[in-house]
């Protein structure tokens, strides 16, 4: 199946104990890191987890409660700036 | 997405994975220690990092440094200058900030590349920031956090690591840690750590020991490394550096390079604060010997 996973050389934190969701991602061993807060936080989160396009907006739509079709295109771009920024790769995934 | 400040310890963790990431396309042997590398049973939340420590192989480090040199990381502070022990030299880098990097563990007195093998030996692997770092085994993190206990002194923090790793474990586990220690050559600092050094009456590091384990006057401090030098040409050797003014802690301090008039100001002010030391001290004052 096709999917998204976070690239092989990538690090990255979820930030704790913060009031909305916090991540940072980067490319190591050079970055630059990359500040994901809020919305960019969740869609991170939700792609890291792995899946495909459908099975992430679901995770973002379910954890901001909002409908599917309502996030499906800003998580899509997003998604699509992840991969140009080499934080996450799109293509074939093991299972 | 760039334009926010990046959590302090989310920024220690990338710290480790980027170190790693750079000796993994180097083939250089390191360990994460302390911070987020160290074992849950030892760790605790309320243990904030404020950089990333790494244990290079010491015949690699020149390499080491090199590459990291070659990612953008500034030397802060060298190893001649770091500590008395001369174990690790600060890098900074402008996205992940400081990496103490360490060629031996104060308090280890085997020699350096043995004392690596030892541990590199025993190692595990744990994850930060999502990628797999190798650290030191439960056992040899335990000690590790004695032995920087034992140059804390008697710092709460130090305190806490102390119960985690030595109290909190039960005789069979002391045991095994005092094992180890002997191991390494360690005996003395795990001494310190535990308030022992009395059975140590004749090394040459007790005093240097127990002014780090204890505290006690910038004069206690320079004789107890004079007397832990291992040769007369080094304890000149540290007799006349321990009037010097080091530049790069001077410029942390002054938050500016030091000029010339500024480093003679600052030499002339350690002249003056040792001669009035080492007044009290003659004069059987507050001073406390070592």
């Amino acid at each position: 199946m096709t999917g998204y996973r976070v690239a092989p050389d990538v690090a990255w934190v979820e930030v704790a104990h913060t009031p909305e969701p916090q991540a940072v991602a980067a490319r190591v061993p050079d970055g630059p890191p990359v500040a994901l807060h809020g919305p960019s936080a969740v869609i991170w989160l939700s792609a890291a987890a792995g899946g495909d396009a459908s099975e992430v907006v679901d995770r973002v739509a379910l954890a901001t409660g909002e409908h599917p079709e309502t996030v499906e295109q800003s998580v899509l771009d997003f998604l699509d700036d992840l991969v140009a920024r080499g934080l996450l790769t799109f293509g074939l995934t093991q299972g | 997405m760039t334009a926010v400040p990046i959590d302090l310890q989310a920024r220690v963790r990338l710290a480790h994975a980027a170190v790693q990431a750079l000796a993994e396309q180097h083939g250089i042997d390191l360990l994460h220690v302390k911070g987020p590398a160290l074992d849950a049973s030892l760790s605790r939340p309320d243990r904030p990092s404020s950089d990333a420590d790494v244990l290079v192989r010491p015949a690699q480090v020149a390499a080491f440094t090199a590459h990291l040199r070659a990612h953008g990381w500034r030397l802060v502070t060298d190893f001649a200058s770091g500590s008395a022990f001369e174990h690790a030299a600060n890098y900074h880098h402008a996205h992940w900030g400081y990496v103490d990097v360490h060629r031996v563990f104060p308090g280890i007195t085997l020699d350096p590349g043995e004392a690596f093998e030892l541990l590199w030996s025993e190692r595990g692997a744990t994850l930060i920031a999502h990628r797999p770092c190798p650290v030191p085994g439960v056992l040899d993190q335990a000690l590790v956090l004695c032995l920087h206990a034992a140059r804390a002194m008697g710092a709460a923090r130090a305190a806490r690591d102390l119960e985690a790793a030595w109290y909190d474990g039960d005789d069979d586990r002391r045991q095994v840690l005092r094992g180890r220690a002997h191991e390494l050559r360690a005996d003395v600092a795990l001494a310190a750590a535990l308030g022992e050094l009395d059975q140590y009456p004749d090394d040459r590091t007790t005093a240097l020991w127990r002014f780090y384990s204890q505290g006690g006057s910038r004069i206690d401090e320079w004789v107890a490394r004079i007397k832990a030098a291992p040769t007369r040409r080094a304890a000149l050797g540290i007799a006349v550096r321990g009037l010097g003014v080091n530049r790069e802690f001077a410029a942390m301090d002054l938050g500016h390079e030091p000029s010339t008039r500024e480093l003679a100001g600052i030499f002339f002010g350690r002249f003056g604060t040792a001669f009035r030391l080492l007044g009290r001290r003659l004069a059987g004052g507050r001073g406390r010997r070592t």
